[in-house]
C-alpha cells in the first residue's frame, strides 16, 4: 500500500446534470509514468483539477500519499508539482519571480531549486524577462518549471507539450523520462498525443464520458493486442479455420489475414494448426500493435457498445 | 515567517507590481491637485453651509481645508471606484487569468489564500485613503498655505451645522481621524467587491456590482420610503467622519457608524470565505 502514490476511488463528478466523471477508480504507484488518455470531454481535466483540489467531488474521494486531497489538501499537496492545462502565470511578473513565488506557496524559496528549474527548462536566459514578453512554448516551459520547483515526488501534468515546437516536445519527452528515471519522480501525464505517451509512459488509462475503459502496464496492453499476418493460399478457407478456432482474424487490404494473437498464444502454433489442415503458409509475420491502434480498438468497442445499447 | 504572513508579502508584491494598482492613487493625486486649483480661484458651494452665506475676515483655504475639501468630494464615488477597481480585481482577475489555478494547487489552504488578499485589500483601502488626505494636505500647504482648519457643517448627516474652526495641530488630528474612518467607510464598499470578485472571473462585475450597491443604497437614503431601514445602509454611517469636525464630538455615534461599517466589511468577508471555500475552480 506504501506503494500508491495516488490513488482515485468512485470519483464522480456532476456540474448540474452534466456527469463530467462517472465513478473512476486509478492507482498510480511509486515510479510509474502514467498516462491519462481520453478525447476532449472525456473527463481528463476535471480528474486532473480535483486531483489539485481545485474541484470538489460529488461522490469518491482522491488520496495523494495517503491524505485526502479535498480534506486535507496541504498534506496531499505539500509533494506534488503541478502543471494543470495551460499555465497559468503572473503575465506582469518575469520568469524568476513567478517561480519565487511558487516557490514561496510550496515550502520555500530556494535559489538552487529554482536555478535547477530554469536550467532543466532552458529558461535561464530569459529568467528576468517579463512572462508577457514569452512565447507560447515559453510559458509552457515556465509552466513544467514551477512543476519541478522544490523536488516533488509526484508530478502532474495536463498536455505538457501543448504549444511546443517539435524539438521543446522532444526534449519535454526527455525531461520526463529523466524525472521519473534519475530524479525517482512519479509522473501522471494526461495527453492526447499517443505517440509521446507510448514513447514515455509506463501504464496507462483510458477514459471516455467519464469512466474507464481500459488500464494497465503499456507493454500489457500492446502485447494483450498484438497481431500477426499470414501469407496464405486459399485464404478465405484458411480464415474460416482461424475463426473456428476461436481467434479474431480478418483480411487485410494486401489479401494476407491478420490473426489477433492473445498474450501467451505462439505463432509457431498457429502455423502449425494451418500447416496441419494442409494450407501453405508462405510468411507469418509479427505485427505490434501501436498505442494507437489500441486507443481507438477500445473507442470502436465503445461505440458499438453504445449504438447496441 | 509563517505561511499566511508570506502570502500576504506576495499579494502586497503582486499589487506593487500591477499597474492597475497605481491608478487610484495617481487619479487621487489629479483630484487633489484640481480641488487646491479650484480652491485657488475662490472657495467652493458646500451644500446648504456655503461660506460665501458668511462674512469671513482672512482666508480660510489651506492645506488642511483642502483634506477636509478632499474627503468629503470623494468618499461617496471616487474614493470606493478607485478602491473597488483593486479589491474587485484580487481574485477574479486570478481566476480570469488561470493564475488562481496554479496558485491553488499549491499546498497551501483556500482559506489562507482568501485571508492573504483580503489583508493585502485593508492595507490597499488604508494607503489609498491616506494618500489621498497626504496629498491633498500637502499640494494644498504648498500653494495655499497652511493654518486653522475651518470645516462647513450643512447638518445633513450628523444634524451638526455651521462654521467650526480648529487650531492648526487639532485641525491635523481630526483630519488623521477622519481619514481613517473614510478608511473603514470605503473596505465596506470594498468588501462588497471583493466577495463578489471571489465568485466571478470577471472584474467589471465585481467592481460594477459594488457600485450599483454603493448608488442604490445611496438613493434609497432619499426616500422617507426606506427611513425604517436606513439606519441599516452603509451608505447611512459613511459620512460619519464629519462628526469629527464638530464640538463636542459625537462619540457615541460615531462609534456606531464605526459598528456598522465593520460589520458590513466582516459580513461581505465571511460570506467571500464561505463561497471561496466550496467554489470549483473551472477557468
Amino acid at each position: 500500500m506504501d506503494d500508491i502514490v495516488l490513488e482515485v476511488r468512485e470519483f464522480k463528478k456532476r456540474f448540474g446534470a452534466i456527469k463530467a466523471v462517472d465513478g473512476l477508480d486509478l492507482e498510480v504507484r511509486r515510479g510509474d509514468i502514467f498516462g491519462f488518455l481520453g478525447p476532449n470531454g472525456a473527463g481528463k481535466s476535471t480528474t486532473i483539477r480535483a486531483m489539485a483540489g481545485l474541484v470538489r467531488p460529488s461522490n469518491g474521494e482522491i488520496r495523494i500519499f495517503g491524505h485526502d486531497v479535498w480534506r486535507d489538501r496541504k498534506k496531499a499537496l505539500s509533494r506534488v508539482g503541478m502543471l494543470v492545462e495551460s499555465p497559468g502565470l503572473y503575465r506582469y511578473l518575469t520568469g524568476r519571480q513567478n517561480l519565487e513565488m511558487f516557490a514561496e506557496l510550496s515550502g520555500g524559496k530556494h535559489a538552487d531549486d529554482i536555478k535547477r528549474a530554469l536550467e532543466i527548462t532552458g529558461l535561464t536566459d530569459r529568467a528576468d524577462d517579463k512572462v508577457k514578453n514569452y512565447s507560447h512554448g515559453m510559458k509552457q516551459r515556465l509552466g513544467l518549471a514551477q512543476a519541478i520547483l522544490c523536488q516533488p515526488e509526484l508530478v502532474i501534468l495536463d498536455e505538457p507539450t501543448d504549444g511546443l515546437d517539435p524539438q521543446g516536445m522532444k526534449e519535454v519527452r526527455e525531461l520526463i523520462k529523466n524525472l521519473a528515471g534519475e530524479c525517482g519522480i512519479t509522473v501522471f501525464l494526461s495527453s492526447h498525443l499517443l505517440h509521446e505517451v507510448e514513447q514515455v509512459c509506463t501504464k496507462v488509462a483510458v477514459i471516455h464520458k467519464g469512466q474507464k475503459l481500459a488500464d494497465g502496464k503499456v507493454s500489457d496492453i500492446l502485447t494483450k493486442r498484438s497481431r500477426i499476418k499470414i501469407t496464405i493460399d486459399r485464404t478465405k478457407d484458411a480464415l474460416t479455420a482461424i475463426k473456428e478456432k476461436g481467434l479474431s482474424a480478418d483480411i487485410s487490404d494486401d489479401g494476407c489475414i491478420s490473426v489477433q494473437i492473445e498474450p501467451n498464444s505462439d505463432a509457431a502454433e498457429i502455423n502449425s494448426f494451418l500447416v496441419e489442415k494442409g494450407f501453405r503458409v508462405s510468411a507469418v509475420i509479427p505485427e505490434k500493435t501501436s498505442l494507437e491502434e489500441f486507443y481507438f480498438s477500445i473507442m470502436g468497442e465503445y461505440s458499438g457498445k453504445a449504438d447496441k445499447a | 515567517m509563517n505561511i499566511v504572513a508570506k502570502q500576504i508579502k506576495l499579494e502586497i508584491f503582486k499589487l506593487s507590481r500591477r499597474g492597475r494598482s497605481y491608478l487610484g492613487l495617481t487619479a487621487m493625486l489629479g483630484l487633489a491637485g484640481l480641488i487646491v486649483l479650484g480652491l485657488a480661484q475662490g472657495p467652493p458651494q458646500i451644500g446648504g453651509a456655503s461660506p460665501q452665506g458668511f462674512a469671513t475676515a482672512g482666508s480660510f483655504l489651506n492645506g488642511g481645508f483642502a483634506a477636509w475639501f478632499m474627503l468629503r468630494v470623494t468618499l461617496l464615488f471616487f474614493l470606493p471606484l478607485f478602491t473597488c477597481v483593486v479589491t474587485g480585481d484580487m481574485i477574479s482577475s486570478e481566476s480570469a487569468d488561470g493564475t488562481l489555478r496554479t496558485l491553488l494547487s499549491k499546498p497551501v489552504s483556500r482559506e489562507s489564500v482568501y485571508c492573504a488578499k483580503y489583508i493585502a485589500s485593508i492595507i490597499y483601502t488604508a494607503a489609498l485613503t491616506l494618500f489621498m488626505g497626504t496629498a491633498a494636505y500637502i499640494i494644498g500647504s504648498i500653494f495655499l498655505g497652511r493654518g486653522s482648519l475651518t470645516t462647513f457643517q450643512a447638518g445633513t448627516i450628523i444634524g451638526a451645522q455651521g462654521i467650526y474652526i480648529f487650531p492648526e495641530t487639532e485641525g491635523i488630528m481630526r483630519l488623521i481621524g477622519a481619514y481613517m474612518f473614510a478608511a473603514l467607510a470605503v473596505l465596506s464598499v470594498g468588501s462588497i467587491a471583493f466577495f463578489i470578485s471571489s465568485m466571478v472571473s470577471n472584474s467589471l462585475g465585481a467592481i460594477g456590482g459594488a457600485m450599483l450597491t454603493l448608488i442604490a443604497f445611496q438613493i434609497m437614503g432619499m426616500f422617507e420610503f426606506f427611513k425604517p431601514i436606513n439606519s441599516f445602509l452603509f451608505t447611512a454611517h459613511m459620512e460619519s467622519w464629519s462628526g469629527l469636525f464638530v464640538s463636542p464630538i459625537p462619540w457615541g455615534q460615531i462609534f456606531k457608524s464605526a459598528c456598522t461599517l465593520c460589520a458590513y466589511s466582516a459580513g461581505f468577508f465571511t460570506l467571500g470565505l464561505i463561497v471561496f471555500r466550496r467554489r470549483d475552480i473551472l477557468s
